[in-house]
């Protein structure tokens, strides 16, 4: 064995893994010695979940991810109940139970909140909950970030969802398209709650998608290469990698909507110039993906079950990862086919027609995967009450599956599209592509965070109540829409063909609603959160049902499989004593290691923050600006938004921990306690976040070369509208790579570390503010005062050039274009404003230096979007003429 | 290497967005389109991006492991390569099935006709 003094931490386990595997060292743990007295404690110590009302404030995954999950079922079932109250007016003709704007607002908040408040964030709070447990983490990365999206989700789901006690609920349809959703027709603020308040939901979602692509591919256990993750990891990371592309869409479409209904710019009026289409290009672009990123967990959790309850690993495990990447990738390819009946060249609606037959065929590598893991197992599958929900699944979404195929042939869409044949086939696919699996999930990880079991009886009656319910509910319905009954409408003519199938529906509602009360009672009797279930009730091959304790596992193993409890039968044992990695706390606080994205190879000991209050009260702020400028409370709004900045820069001061120098993890693998560049796991967050910015720029650039196709006549080119002269954008351009020259330059000349000031070496006297950094705190300042000089410039170039944003849409999108540089832009002079402070108060130095590289990234990013858009909103109007 | 798994889909969605940009704006344009909405120049640009770029991923698939050994370098070896090979290889030809698919509606469909 090469010399430990000659390699890197990776360099020594790779060379230790190349040993195991040649046979010339044998496979052990990496320490053998029992730990110290006191370890254990200390570790529960550190990780202990705060008492009484303090709460609050945790953000252990399994509190939060608990959390979550309860609330996402809480909106499962209030959305569940506006449904039995649609399915009542709805059982007989010339009904009158609801009236006609009341039953707008039902069908619009039913669908909302089961697409936004449900489904997603159940997937999401799986994630939380099972993805650490999955990869024998500590915790996810960034612990306070997705507690504060789960805060920012409750507050904002529950005020939005409240909305229809009061008449203020939206009334355009889960979906909101003008020109119904602008001004002229929806007077008042019930779109206003749709927009601000859900685009505020989706931020939230995007949080928690930036650390599960970080966790998923930085904190696996070592050994733990990507061809042995876990498949739900696979798909948790791809639905993650989903939301960056899919979310910014619909994030823009809410933006113009909004800004048309407060400020009158004319995106989606067509007198001026704009199109109600560009509503349902970006709506559906994001829609689309948005149940594959709902449907693509669910099936993961299943491809983890069914290998479980046949006692066989997974078959086609190569296969399913194909499916799950194709997947997620041609659900981008389809959003036309919500479509097909607007009028689109037939030649356009064939290529989405292709694209959607063709997404069915990952579909069913899946499916025949599990098939064939079920099928293949020496003994039949036992039927449990997991089991009865996977095999619902089956039943169910292959059907969906089927009308998709269906609906996906242009001719008969055309027939079918707003039918409730339509309505038979979304929830077909997404209660048997995510709900079914979702219960399934509840009784067969329950223990995984209840002292208790569920029950199998009532399990059992809550699946066979809630499977016959929903296929008598719903499977009518394809032949009521076959039979030209429409969707979202409130009453109608009695007839003898449609009132029998409504009738039949409303009943097969109620019965499946039975089944979800006996599940929730069976909550109620059983279901207590702690510690102290049985470790490995269904003898499951994989980590989550590895012993553990408030604090995770005891040690974090070293992984040679992707069934490693049925392929290292001591591991379980060796965990528990702490043989294995990271068995203490070596810095005193909460740790987990970091590996490398591919093949996992120890590379650093993250240092993670523990409860807070700032997370908490950032989220509640957030969350009163949003809701408080629905009803144009503006002054209190824009004062909670500084609140909450208030709030996230406390909360950020308190993260970047020094570096503690390297640490023994067991058997003698020392691993630094900091790591810089694109190492880093903020580094890989802040690029995640460069995406979802990039994302949100490339929406509004479509949008506006979209409009330019549909109303060139508003366009510079046919008005007499002069395009500004060169000189303004070409000035800005300049002082865009000042800046980034600027803030380049910073990261060469950081000081090196040293004591912080304000401290004296001895502990004495505060000392003066060190005139040694002044040049790179002013470069900081100066680089900030350029970027928002730029972005000012243009503005100010567009007004004097007398550039109307309410009179044309050319002119709302090239404002829209300055707004987005300018929301980058803020963000990004905070960032550096934040780093000088660091700087100045010896937080930040040439090694300390993770506070700059962030800043210096999002600097770069920031940069290169407002000169691409300088370029669009100059070039191209130049270029067309 | 996520670049690498990912190829058949990027190249996938690379020519689907060409291929629906093209279309869509020089039908928007009226770019050499005839009263029956037919439009060779259209069709033609159309098939050369399906051309081209399910020529590149053919090759790609064939060349897997050469591809590999550029975007990764020689970190990538052993049973991660074949795992790494194998799902590039099996993702590429379902991509290339969809550009197939897509590709077909050129030989039915005339160019910019909206067919109601």
């Amino acid at each position: 064995m090469t010399p430990k003094h000659d390699m890197t931490p990776a360099e020594e386990f790779a060379n230790r893994d190349r040993e195991r595997a040649l046979g010339t060292v044998p496979v052990t743990v990496p320490t053998t010695t029992p730990r110290p007295a006191g370890e254990e404690e200390e570790l529960k110590r550190i990780w202990a979940t705060p008492r009484g009302f303090r709460i609050v404030t945790a953000v252990n995954n399994t509190v939060i991810g608990t959390l979550y999950t309860g609330v996402a079922f809480l909106f499962f079932v209030l959305a569940g109940i506006l449904a039995l109250v649609m399915r009542t007016q709805l059982a007989v003709g010339d009904s009158a139970i609801v009236s006609q704007d009341l039953y707008s607002q039902l069908f619009t908040v039913h669908g909302t909140t089961m697409m936004f408040l449900f489904a997603v964030p159940a997937v999401e709070a799986l994630g939380v909950m099972l993805l650490p447990q999955m990869l024998a983490a500590r915790d996810l990365p960034f612990p306070r970030l997705s507690a504060f999206a789960v805060w920012a989700y409750i507050i904002g789901g529950l005020v939005f969802f409240s909305t229809v006690f009061y008449g203020m609920a939206p009334k355009g349809g889960w979906f909101m398209y003008p020109p119904l959703t602008l001004t002229a027709y929806s007077p008042g603020p019930n779109a206003d709650f749709w927009l601000l308040g859900i685009g505020f939901i989706e931020i939230s979602a995007i949080a928690g998608a930036i650390e599960i692509i970080v966790g998923v591919l930085r904190t696996r256990p070592p050994g733990m290469s990507l061809d042995k993750m876990p498949i739900f990891a696979w798909a948790m990371l791809i639905f993650a990698l989903m939301i960056v592309f899919a979310f910014p869409a619909v994030i823009l479409a809410t933006m113009l909507l909004e800004i048309e209904r407060a400020f009158g710019w004319p995106f989606f009026t067509a007198a001026l110039g704009g199109d109600a289409l560009l509503w349902q290009h970006l709506f559906w672009f994001f829609g689309h993906p948005e149940v594959y990123i709902i449907f693509l967990p669910a099936a993961g959790l299943v491809s983890m079950m069914i290998p479980t309850l046949a006692q066989k690993p997974l078959v086609g495990y190569r296969l399913i990862v194909v499916a799950l990447i194709a997947t997620g990738f041609f659900s981008f390819g389809l959003w036309v086919h919500h479509m097909f009946s607007t009028g689109i060249p037939s030649l356009s609606l064939a290529f989405f027609s292709a694209a959607s037959m063709a997404v069915s065929i990952p579909s069913g590598i899946q499916t025949f995967a599990w098939i064939a893991t079920m099928a293949s197992s020496a003994k039949r599958i036992k039927i449990t009450v997991p089991s009865l929900f996977i095999l619902g699944t089956l039943f169910i979404f292959v059907i969906g599956g089927i009308t998709g195929v269906m609906v996906a042939v242009v001719p008969f869409d055309f027939q079918a599209h707003d039918s409730y044949f339509i309505v038979a086939h979304l929830h077909y696919v997404l209660a048997g592509g995510m709900v079914f699996p979702l219960f399934a999930t509840f009784y067969y990880w329950a223990p995984l965070v209840s002292r208790t079991h569920l029950s199998e009886r009532l399990g059992r009656w809550a699946f066979w109540l809630m499977f016959i319910g929903f296929n008598v509910a719903f499977f009518p319905m394809h032949l009521t829409g076959l039979l030209g009954m429409p969707r979202r409408v409130w009453t109608y003519e009695s007839l003898p063909a449609w009132d029998m199938l409504n009738s039949t529906s409303t009943v097969g509602a109620y019965v499946m609603a039975l089944g979800v009360l006996m599940f929730i009672i069976d909550l109620v009797r059983n279901f207590r959160f702690g510690q102290g279930g049985p470790d490995n009730p269904w003898n499951a091959g994989t980590l989550e049902f590895l012993p553990n304790d408030v604090y995770s596992t005891r040690s974090i193993p070293h992984i040679t499989s992707r069934d490693p409890l049925w392929e290292q039968p001591n591991l379980a044992q060796e965990v528990r004593d702490g043989l294995h990695y990271l068995p203490n706390a070596p810095t005193g606080g909460r740790e987990t290691i970091v590996t490398s994205a591919i093949d996992a190879r120890p590379q650093y000991v993250i240092q993670m923050p523990g409860p807070s209050w700032t997370h908490v009260a950032a989220a509640a702020f957030m969350a009163a600006c949003f809701l408080l400028l629905t009803i144009k409370a503006v002054a209190i709004a824009l004062t909670c938004g500084v609140l909450s900045v208030a709030c996230i820069l406390v909360w950020t001061w308190q993260l970047d921990p020094p570096d503690q120098g390297a640490v023994d993890v067991g058997g003698g693998l020392m691993l630094p306690t900091y790591m810089t560049g694109s190492r880093s796991h903020n580094w890989w967050a802040m690029v995640v976040l460069m995406l979802v910015a990039a994302s949100l720029f490339v929406s509004w650039a479509f949008s506006y070369l979209y409009l330019w196709t549909v109303s060139p006549d508003v366009w510079p080119e046919a008005t007499a509208f002069v395009v500004p002269a060169l000189t303004s954008p070409m000035l800005s351009a300049v002082m865009l790579a000042v800046g980034a020259a600027a803030v380049w330059w910073v990261g060469r000349t950081l000081p090196a570390g040293g004591a912080e000031p304000g401290r004296g070496a001895d502990g004495g006297g505060p000392r003066p503010f060190p005139r040694t950094v002044m040049p790179q705190f002013a470069a900081l300042l100066g680089g900030g005062a350029l970027l928002g000089g730029a972005v000012t410039l243009e503005i100010m170039t567009q007004v004097r050039a007398g550039l109307d944003p309410a009179a044309s849409s050319y002119g709302a999108m090239v404002y829209m274009g300055a707004i987005l540089g300018a929301q980058t832009a803020a963000a990004t002079v905070m960032m550096c404003l934040f780093a000088a402070a660091r700087l100045a108060t010896g937080k930040l130095h040439a090694r300390r230096r993770v506070t700059y590289e962030n800043a210096a990234l999002f600097y770069y990013y920031t940069a290169a979007q407002v000169a691409a858009g300088l370029l669009l909103v100059h070039g191209f109007p130049r270029l067309v003429q | 290497m996520l670049v690498f798994l990912a190829l058949g889909p990027v190249t996938w969605a690379l020519h689907l967005t060409l291929l629906y940009a093209s279309q869509s704006t020089m039908c928007a344009l009226g770019v050499g389109v005839a009263p029956d909405g037919s439009s060779g120049v259209v069709t033609g640009v159309a098939a050369a991006i399906v051309v081209v770029t399910a020529g590149l991923l053919a090759v790609a698939i064939i060349k897997a492991r050469s591809v590999l050994g550029r975007l990764a370098g020689g970190s990538v070896s052993g049973d991660y390569a074949e795992f790494a090979v194998g799902v590039m290889r099996v993702l590429s030809a379902l991509s290339l099935v969809a550009m197939l698919y897509t590709g077909m509606a050129l030989a039915v469909l005339r160019g910019c006709a909206t067919g109601r």
